[in-house]
């Protein structure tokens, strides 16, 4: 072997380890901000000259590629969000022609013209190598060139056919797994799974990894946010759970998961109302069971409930500490607060002086519903016969002063029930659910209850 | 001239015939091309069930679209900015106006690349109170084909998109064709 | 006297020098008149100063603000900077087409100057003492028909242009405007960036330049002198058009990479793939050229590509100003569509017709001795450009073919265009580094192979030095990976052949055609591998930064420092400050003109050798609160190699442009390269 062919050998091991190596290897994941990118260059912005969704600017490219954003971090395929598109688009919105019918041509015709053009270059070549055609030739020669140039001409056309259909095959569609966009080893929702997965086994770091590993992919996911921040809080750092919380609730204003977390989380941080806040969004989310579930596991309504009597609380017994104590409209209490400090003082055992309370407050609210209701449903939760019917009348007087407040009428069907009078119960629960707004808190005391079934039972 | 070059000639002839006509074919295509700046009007959506409006309004609530069923709905695509968006709102305002009443047709305006701030102050400034979707909205724009705004479509009370208008629309316009549909069986 | 009128006149004026010129040299070569030719000459400076007169005119229309023109009230503004206001010229349909003019009426005069009677054919040894082939020989006589036919064609051309401008396209429309009237300004994106002075008339050079071997090629056929007098005529014409359009395409790229801001620097947009046509089949025809020089062969193919070229710019012209086609680059409609395409149509058919007319003698009994030869090489590089260019003119044209037959619109793309040209790609890298290895085919010295194995060592190993450093490097992916090896391959034996000659030749080892043409390479690679790696490692993220906040992206670090209002005579900036990698801080913008309804983007990039980091403002936005931005991040690396590859390839066509050593010594060993080791 001489050094020449020994440099070859090497060079060209060299160059082969390397390149594949390099092939096989996969390399750092593709986050979802580059797929987005990869597709949104393979559309047309629909508004645009001839310029793709990637590179134009207007309104409309920006809201497709938003959404192209949603549906890769949702982990839609490829193909899915190309059908997507044209649905809404129609065919012309994507940049890569069909493989089948009179498109698929723009993949075929290009194989055939090269392999034509090769055809025509090896003949030439080849040609070349025969006897000059200036020299005479006799007539079965000329006809035997004839016919082989004819079936060269067409086994050309047959194979370069072919392997232009193939093309069209191969590139002229989006693969279901999506392809094109490079491969998804793993999607933030695996991810995801993965993280839930380990933290079912109890593992919180190793679902920590994993939702920081979901994170890189996808900075926006807000599940992964969520729950990245939730374990945090759980590893004892509720400033910095905060933060996730606070982006994830950025990203996705309606992830109940998220409302649920922030607002225990508050109440770790003692901010009550912050807590009383993002409960009553996720209450108006129509959250799923298993939020629910945590909801109650984790005492959340319990806790905020206290956490807002107690700030309430101390705002009464200051006021009660001042010796001349101003009327209630002076002060800077407002109704909500009086019936929550009602219930606090209830709540501590002072029925007398929650009743006194709204007394104080019906002074300046003298014909307030809710105040009325409140204060009878304090006198009718009492347990005590005669306060029982003394609640009546306060809930009769709210309703008098306004027949449809949804308090007067709960209230009073649950008083109405205690006295034994179903139909009376019965027809103010049905008052109520006539209303055109049922206040979430009183459906659920409803329900709580069983009230529907107490009667109709 | 000798045999051998009116062959020559031949074969080149052969040659030149078919990427004259080749050229031929394409001049005649270019010639008779209408402008591409030409838009096309038409939707693919159109006469299909109604693509999903689901999200939340600016005012935190939920909204879906397919609560509605059973009205007209008038799904309106717009941006503070654009000031198309701003002439048409009166219209919008209007519309609402002759069937918050009766309750048989509706707006949902769906927000378009636009912040919610920006949206809120629009509304304070111009009126109107139907739902705004924010949260959702690019979802619902771009499952609409939306290319620009204002751009409005027409949800029959059966839940079919029937009608899309590009710029802005009219209350008589959109009456015009509620009759008109209805009218027809 | 107004501009109007001036403009009008030197346009009619120039057209009138087109016509009689036309006359004159159809009249000289009938044969009738034959010393009107001696007018053509001084027909060409009065055509040629006609419509400089007409573009001064309108620079000073532009430059005084002169709103009575109509082009200037619908263009001009006031407001725009002095020196886009000079470029406001080539922004619109009817200032393009008077540079157009420009252009070809300086080629047409530079024409008449040359060939006024020198011998240059004679002078480089080709066609010598052979009045079948070369130029006229012996002399000094402007009616010698081959340069006759070549002027009437230049004529015709020019008339078509200047005609457009009498007709459609005029660009001396008179207005009436209200006292205090300003105008709106070009586009704005095309007052926002140096290289739109540039990008515009460089690439015309290339464009219009490539009528000159045009106008040859048809006198070629006309007269029937088809050897190889006319290609050794207008070989530096045809080199110079080239390079010009090379570098006119790099810049468009460098442009739109700059001010389109989302990283990329083309999208195979109609308009750009317009200009990429004829470099394939100038590019062809650049290699296929020597052939025919050398052995006589590919007669009718070298007269097809310089028809192919020629008409594909008058294709081009076609499809960005008739608006059949949606490109950014295309101007408003226009009514000079079907005119273009008209004259294409005759170009076209009267080529055609010429080379059918002559094929009897275009056939020539020259052989490609071995395939494995430099003709062999030189045959299959002009067999991919041709499927590149055939790839490229489908996927440009299709929709329209589409929507023809059955009325359908679709959309053909970034990945028709990416799959189907890559494979092309590859092979003409790998040719690049073979090619220039090869023996002719007469050469037959030793086995072509033992040559090639002998050459390509050193190539080989700087292909595996580079495939070995990007993977160190963190490349992956097989494709990019192809790319950067083969570039090391193509690379390096350009770099083989270039040291050689140095070594021989001291500093003229690397001027003439052959060592030029090596740098031209040198610098395709750097294109080449440029172009892989900014497409495969791309990464792209958008963020949302309050004041202060920092991201970490793809190895780099960006801190929003905060926002500022700038005003500008044309335009209202805010400009974000972001610092990148705690060094430099940069500003991208967001700029609102009075005039256009949209904001447009002001990226800012950061470039290194290594990577460029892009920034570009998406939006502000403006709720209470700390100062936000939205930014969007684009990393990519090697970006500046492609600019870097555009200079080289710029540098190496001067440098071929240099008379060579060799060609003065002896002119047949012009085209042979390989000196023995």
């Amino acid at each position: 072997m001489s050094w020449r062919t020994a440099s070859w050998v090497a060079a060209v091991v060299v160059a082969a380890a390397a390149f594949v190596y390099g092939a096989l290897d996969e390399g750092p994941p593709k986050t979802n901000a580059d797929r987005v990118r990869a597709l949104a260059e393979d559309f047309a912005c629909p508004v645009c000259a001839g310029q793709s969704v990637a590179e134009s600017d207007v309104p409309v490219a920006r809201e497709i590629r938003r959404q192209m954003a949603v549906w890769v971090d949702e982990g839609r395929s490829d193909a899915f969000i190309r059908d997507r598109l044209v649905a809404a688009y129609d065919v012309d919105i994507d940049y890569n022609p069909s493989g089948s019918g009179i498109t698929g041509l723009v993949w075929v015709l290009p194989v055939l013209a090269g392999g034509g053009i090769a055809a025509v270059v090896v003949g030439m070549l080849r040609s070349d190598r025969r006897p000059a055609r200036d020299t005479p030739q006799p007539p079965t020669a000329v006809r035997r060139r004839r016919r082989n140039a004819a079936v060269w001409t067409v086994a050309v056309v047959v194979v370069a056919g072919a392997a232009g259909l193939l093309v069209a095959r191969s590139s002229g569609s989006r693969g279901s797994d999506g392809s094109i966009t490079g491969e998804i080893r793993a999607t933030t929702r695996e991810l995801i799974f993965e993280a839930q997965s380990r933290l079912g086994e109890g593992d919180i770091e190793g679902a920590i990894a994993a939702y920081d590993e979901a994170l890189e992919l996808q900075p926006s996911s807000a599940e992964a946010l969520t729950y990245r921040g939730w374990l945090t809080s759980r590893r004892g750092d509720p400033d910095t759970a905060v933060v996730y919380l606070d982006d994830a609730i950025a990203v996705d204003p309606a992830y109940p998961d998220a409302r649920l977390f922030r607002a225990i989380v508050a109440l770790d941080q003692g901010d009550g109302s912050g807590a009383a806040s993002e409960l009553a969004v996720f209450d108006s989310l129509d959250p799923p069971p298993y939020a629910e579930d945590l909801l109650a596991q984790a005492r959340v309504r319990e806790r905020v409930t206290e956490a807002r009597h107690a700030a309430v609380l101390q705002v009464v017994d200051g006021l009660a500490a001042i010796g001349e104590r101003p009327a209630f409209g002076e002060t800077a209490l407002g109704v909500d607060d009086a019936l929550v400090a009602a219930e606090a003082l209830a709540a501590r055992g002072d029925l007398l002086d929650a009743v006194q309370f709204l007394d104080w407050v019906l002074e300046s609210r003298p014909d307030d519903p809710d105040v009325l209701a409140g204060r009878g449903w304090l006198l009718v939760r009492s347990g005590d016969p005669e306060l029982l019917a003394l609640g009546v009348e306060h809930l009769d007087a709210a309703l008098d002063a306004d027949p449809a407040s949804p308090a007067g009428l709960v209230y009073r069907a649950f008083a109405r029930w205690q006295q034994g009078d179903d139909s009376g119960a019965g027809a103010d629960l049905a008052a109520f659910d006539a209303l055109q707004y049922r206040p979430p808190d009183l459906v659920r005391l409803v329900e709580d209850q069983g009230l529907r079934g107490a009667i109709s039972g | 001239m000798n045999s051998r070059g009116r062959d020559r000639r031949r074969r080149s002839l052969w040659i030149a015939l078919p990427v004259a006509v080749a050229a031929a074919a394409l001049v005649a295509v270019l010639a008779t091309r209408d402008s591409a700046f030409e838009r096309k009007a038409s939707s693919p959506i159109l006469g299909g069930l109604a693509p999903p409006v689901v999200g939340m309004t600016v005012t935190g609530e939920p909204f879906d679209l397919d609560d509605w069923r059973g009205r007209w709905v008038v799904v309106n695509f717009f941006q503070s900015t654009c000031v198309p968006c701003i002439m048409e709102h009166p219209e919008l305002v209007e519309f609402d106006e002759r069937h918050s009443a009766a309750g048989d047709a509706r707006i949902v305006s769906v927000v378009f690349d636009d912040t919610v701030e920006n949206v809120r102050e629009f509304f304070a400034a111009h009126g109107g109170d139907w739902p705004v979707v924010a949260a959702g909205a690019s979802r619902a724009a771009v499952a609409y084909g939306v290319t620009g705004v204002p751009e409005s479509y027409l949800v029959a009370p059966s839940g079919v998109a029937v009608w899309k208008q590009l710029g802005g629309v009219t209350a008589d316009g959109i009456d015009d064709v509620i009759a008109r549909l209805s009218a027809a069986p | 006297m107004s501009n109007v009128a001036v403009g009008s006149a030197a346009v009619s004026a120039g057209l009138g020098a087109a016509l009689l010129g036309l006359v004159a040299t159809g009249a000289g070569i009938a044969g009738r008149l034959r010393h009107w030719m001696r007018y053509a000459r001084q027909l060409t400076f009065m055509m040629a100063g006609a419509v400089v007169v007409a573009v001064i005119v309108m620079e000073r229309a532009l430059i005084t603000r002169d709103f009575t023109v109509k082009f200037v009230a619908e263009h001009g503004s006031s407001a725009t900077p002095p020196l886009f206001n000079v470029a406001t010229l080539w922004s619109a349909l009817e200032g393009s087409i008077l540079l157009w003019a420009l252009v070809l009426c300086g080629y047409a005069a530079a024409v008449a100057v040359k060939f006024r009677g020198h011998r240059p054919a004679a002078r480089r040894g080709i066609g010598r003492d052979d009045p079948e082939n070369g130029l006229e020989v012996r002399g000094h006589r402007p009616g010698d028909p081959m340069v006759a036919w070549a002027m009437l064609v230049m004529f015709a051309v020019s008339a078509f242009f200047l005609a457009l401008m009498v007709g459609p396209a005029d660009p001396f429309i008179g207005v009436e405007v209200p006292p205090g009237y300003d105008g709106p300004g070009p586009n704005p994106l095309l007052q926002n960036h140096i290289l739109m002075a540039f990008h515009p008339p460089i690439l015309y050079l290339g464009y219009v330049g490539f009528t000159v071997p045009f106008a040859f090629a048809v006198a070629a056929l006309a007269t029937g002198r088809l050897g190889e007098g006319w290609l050794a005529a207008t070989r530096r014409w045809t080199v110079a058009a080239w390079g010009f359009l090379t570098f006119g395409i790099v810049l468009g790229a460098w442009w739109s990479y700059e001010t389109l801001g989302w990283g990329g620097y083309w999208a195979w947009d109609p308009v750009e793939n317009a200009s990429l046509l004829p470099w394939l089949t100038g590019t062809a025809y650049l290699h296929s050229v020597m052939v025919q020089e050398r052995r006589g062969m590919l007669r009718v193919w070298n007269l097809s590509l310089v028809v192919a070229t020629f008409s594909l710019t008058i294709l081009g012209t076609f499809l960005t100003r008739s608006g059949v086609l949606a490109s950014v680059h295309s101007f408003t409609e226009s009514g000079i569509g079907p005119a273009v395409l008209g004259f294409f149509a005759v170009i076209v058919a009267v080529s055609l017709a010429l080379i059918a007319w002559r094929g009897d003698q275009l056939r020539t009994p020259g052989r490609i001795a071995a395939p494995v030869s430099r003709e062999g090489a030189f045959l299959a590089n002009n067999a991919l450009f041709a499927a590149f260019a055939f790839v490229v003119l489908l996927g440009t044209v299709f929709p329209l073919l589409v929507e023809a037959f059955d009325g359908r619109t679709v959309s053909v793309g970034n990945p028709y265009f990416d799959r189907m040209t890559r494979p092309i790609g590859f092979a003409l890298l790998l040719l690049m580094a073979v090619a220039p290895m090869l023996p002719w085919g007469s050469e037959g010295r030793r086995p072509p192979t033992e040559l090639l194995a002998r050459r390509l060592v050193a190539p080989m190993w700087i292909a595996a030095a580079a495939l070995v450093s990007s993977v160190v490097a963190g490349a992956r992916g097989w494709a990019a990976l192809l790319a950067f090896g083969l570039g090391g391959f193509a690379g390096g034996a350009a770099l083989r052949q270039i040291l050689l000659a140095v070594r021989r030749h001291r500093w003229r080892g690397l001027v003439g055609r052959t060592n030029g043409g090596m740098i031209v390479h040198l610098g395709v690679v750097l294109v080449a591998v440029a172009f892989a790696a900014s497409q495969s490692y791309v990464r792209q993220a958008e963020f949302d930064l309050e004041v202060g906040r920092r991201a970490t992206f793809a190895g780099h670090e960006v801190v929003y420092l905060g926002s500022a209002v700038v005003l500008h005579d044309n335009r209202t900036e805010r400009v974000a400050f972001v610092r990148v990698d705690d060094a430099k801080t940069y500003g991208p913008a967001i700029a609102t003109y009075p005039f256009a309804s949209q904001t447009i983007g002001i990226p800012s990039v950061r470039s290194t050798l290594r990577d460029d980091v892009a920034l570009s403002v998406l939006t502000f936005p403006d709720e209470p609160g700390p100062d936000r931005v939205i930014l969007r991040v684009t990393v990519q690396p090697l970006v500046a190699w492609l600019w870097l590859g555009g200079i080289v390839m710029a540098a190496g066509t001067l440098l071929s442009l240099l008379p060579s050593r060799s060609k003065r010594r002896a002119p047949a060993e012009a085209a042979a390269s390989e000196a023995p080791a």
